[in-house]
C-alpha cells in the first residue's frame, strides 16, 4: 500500500532536533517506509539527520509518503504527531522566564 | 547558511580539554564568549540553557556528532563553535556511540529559522561520506577550517 498526504508544519520552531527525533522514533515503530518531501527533495523519516536537512520551519509544506503493509497506521501516527505540534508545551504563546530556551 | 556564517577559526577547538558533557559545553561557551567578547549573558547561564536543552533529549544525533544548541537573549546572529574529542564524550547520543565532533550553536531567540539553518548545515555535511572522517583526521585548525570551507562550496 502506498499513501500520500500533504501537511503543513505548524509548530513555531519547525522541525528542529527534538521534533526530528520524535518523527524518527515514530517512523521506526512501523514497517512502512516513510518519506518526507519538501520542494521535491526527499528524505527518509527514520533518520533525524535526514529530517534536519529539510530545515522545515513553521508553515513549511511537506508531502508525506508512506509505503508498506502498515502504511495507513504509520501515516496517521506521523500526521497526528505533526498536528499535535510535537506536544511542545510552549509554542511561543506564553512568556518564558528570562528568555533562555533550549529548543 | 554556511559554516563560515557561524563557525570561525577562533571558535574551532582542535582538541577539547574536557571529556564530561557539561565541561565540554562550558569550554565551548567560554571560547565563543572570549572570541566574540561577549560580556552577557554569563557563561553559567548559557551553559545552563544548553544543558536544559540536553535534558529534554540528547542532541547527540549519531555519527559521533552532537549539536548542543539554545536560544540566547541578546544575540543578533548565530554564534557557533566546533570542538573535537579524541577519546569521545558520553553524550547519551541516539545511537549510543561516544561523540567526537561537537557543534555548539547559540541562536538569537527570535530567529527560529536561523537555528534550523545552522542545524541543516551540520546535518547536510555529516551525512556526506568522509566529512566526519576528515574532520576527525585533520591535523590542525587550518585543515579543519579548510574542510568546512570545502563543504560550504560543495553544498549550496
Amino acid at each position: 500500500m502506498q499513501l500520500e498526504k500533504d501537511v503543513k508544519i505548524t509548530n513555531k520552531l519547525g522541525i528542529h532536533v527534538r521534533p526530528a527525533s520524535r518523527i524518527a522514533d515514530t517512523a521506526n515503530k512501523f514497517k512502512s517506509k516513510i518519506t518526507f518531501i519538501k520542494d521535491g527533495f526527499e528524505v527518509n523519516a527514520r533518520s533525524i539527520i535526514e529530517l534536519l536537512t529539510l530545515a522545515a520551519g513553521q508553515n513549511t509544506a511537506i508531502k508525506i509518503k508512506s509505503e508498506g503493509e502498515d502504511a495507513e497506521a504509520a501515516l496517521q501516527a506521523i500526521v497526528n504527531l505533526i498536528e499535535s505540534n510535537f506536544e511542545e508545551k510552549n509554542n511561543g504563546n506564553k512568556k518564558r522566564d528570562r528568555g533562555f530556551t533550549g529548543d | 547558511m554556511k559554516f563560515s556564517d557561524f563557525i570561525i577559526r577562533g571558535t574551532v577547538i582542535k582538541e577539547l580539554k574536557n571529556n564530561d558533557k557539561k565541561d565540554v559545553i562550558q569550554e565551548m561557551v567560554e571560547t565563543i564568549k572570549s572570541v566574540y567578547k561577549l560580556t552577557t549573558p554569563k557563561t553559567a547561564e548559557i551553559v545552563e540553557a544548553l544543558m536544559k536543552r540536553e535534558k529534554i533529549g540528547s542532541t547527540g544525533i549519531g555519527h559521533g556528532v552532537a549539536v548542543p544548541h539554545a536560544k540566547i537573549p541578546g544575540l543578533k546572529t548565530v554564534l557557533g563553535a566546533f570542538g573535537r574529542s579524541r577519546d569521545g564524550i558520553d553524550f547519551n547520543a541516539i545511537d549510543g556511540a561516544p561523540v567526537n565532533l561537537v557543534f555548539t550553536i547559540l541562536a538569537p531567540p527570535d530567529r527560529a529559522e536561523a537555528n534550523l539553518q545552522a542545524l541543516q548545515r551540520v546535518s547536510q555535511s555529516i551525512r556526506q561520506a568522509n566529512f566526519c572522517k576528515f574532520l576527525k583526521e585533520a591535523k590542525d585548525i587550518k585543515e579543519i577550517v579548510e574542510i568546512f570551507k570545502e563543504s560550504d562550496e560543495n553544498i549550496k
